[in-house]
């Protein structure tokens, strides 16, 4: 497949979005790369979805190797969190076929709102630093926030609560096709209590993950549009530069209002999408 | 041995990462150059990149293995090892 140079500068462009929301939001954004190569360059479902996958892990390896150096990624935690989602992507393949996904789809996109109201109120009335009693030491951690010029230790609390959530990300990841961010970070924001820059960091250093099993096998069978692929990476190693940038200045509070924002609207898509068949 | 501090797990981590980026920057260039040279296999040059790129969170959860094992955190070692069993069930299922 040629591309012109229209196309390549838009691949390029859409990348650096793609890129920016990655590393600020800590989501692979799927839900907008699937519909962009559909729409825009008629591919197949399968290969939209596999450079999509691409993609994702493009945008998660280059912004997680800063983000883990800085200490802005609980690596730990990531991991801890990491078993749930395999274990749940597993389990949402064997059910695929089972659950019809009209209703899942309605159901998860209700559940994004109050997820997006709590944290949108969260970042306008900003708690005091409470220690939580049922803390888990394994996953305490500190990280250097450059918008209040100094060190955030913070201990995550709810850690099994989180398990049990991440593990239905992952099975959702599977049966709606979407990442698992848009559930991962509120987890870790709301349940556990960590700071909003730290979620979205971690979520973003376990997103390539998820992904990859599928991207791999999709990859073996020749769906990856490598012509297409290289200039949408290109575009989110870029994007991941400008909007880790944004993200180490950026307030968590900031970063929550913006993260509350995209719940609503991907929930107002999903409900509207399921609606309008 | 040198001794193997948190810190220096932290870089084994972000390198192996970086080092998949940087592996895929410099080669999908090198096909770029290729193609505009009329050299053949530009394609699979390209492919080798996208490849590199791809398993690099599975050399991630590898050496993650690999770091704590180091650390002598053996919690977080088989942690790191469930996930990968769990990746292989994956390409199994």
């Amino acid at each position: 497949m040629d591309l012109t140079i229209f196309q390549i500068s838009l691949l390029m462009i859409f990348g650096i979005f793609i890129g920016i929301i990655g590393s600020v939001l800590g989501v692979g954004g799927g839900i907008f790369i699937v519909p962009f190569l559909l729409l825009v360059f008629k591919l197949p479902i399968k290969s939209a979805i596999a450079v999509s996958l691409v993609s994702i892990i493009a945008t998660s390896s280059s912004v997680a190797s800063t983000n883990v150096e800085k200490g802005l990624a609980n690596v730990r935690l990531g991991v801890f969190l990491e078993i749930a989602t395999a274990a749940g992507s597993i389990a949402g393949s064997l059910l695929m076929l089972k659950i019809p996904s009209d209703f899942l789809q309605i159901f998860f996109a209700f559940m994004l709102i109050p997820s997006a109201l709590s944290m949108y109120i969260k970042a306008k009335k900003p708690s005091m630093e409470e220690i939580p009693l049922d803390s888990d030491e394994d996953f305490s951690f500190s990280y250097y926030d450059s918008s209040l010029k100094r060190q955030v230790r913070y201990k995550p609390k709810k850690t099994k609560i989180a398990f049990l959530f991440s593990a239905i990300a992952g099975m959702l990841s599977g049966l709606l096709g979407i990442g698992g961010g848009i559930i991962v970070v509120p987890v870790m924001n709301i349940i556990c209590g960590i700071p909003m820059k730290v979620a979205t960091s971690t979520s973003n250093f376990m997103l390539g993950l998820t992904g990859c099993v599928s991207a791999i096998i999709l990859f073996k069978n020749g769906y990856v549009v490598e012509n297409i692929a290289v200039f949408l990476i290109i575009g989110v190693i870029v994007g991941g530069i400008i909007g880790m940038k944004f993200l180490s200045r950026a307030k968590n509070s900031t970063v929550q209002i913006i993260f509350s924002i995209l719940m609503m609207g991907i929930s107002i898509e999903m409900i509207w999408r399921t609606f309008s068949r | 041995m040198k001794k193997f501090s948190e810190r220096s797990f932290t870089i084994l981590i972000s390198r192996v990462l970086r080092y998949g980026v940087i592996f895929f920057v410099v080669f999908s260039f090198l096909s770029f150059i290729m193609r505009f040279l009329n050299i053949p296999h530009s394609n699979d040059i390209l492919r080798l990149a996208i490849f590199v790129l791809i398993i690099t969170p599975v050399l991630r959860i590898m050496m993650l293995l690999y770091g704590f094992i180091r650390l002598k955190d053996f919690k977080f070692a088989v942690y790191s090892l469930i996930i990968l069993i769990a990746l292989f069930v994956e390409v199994i299922v």
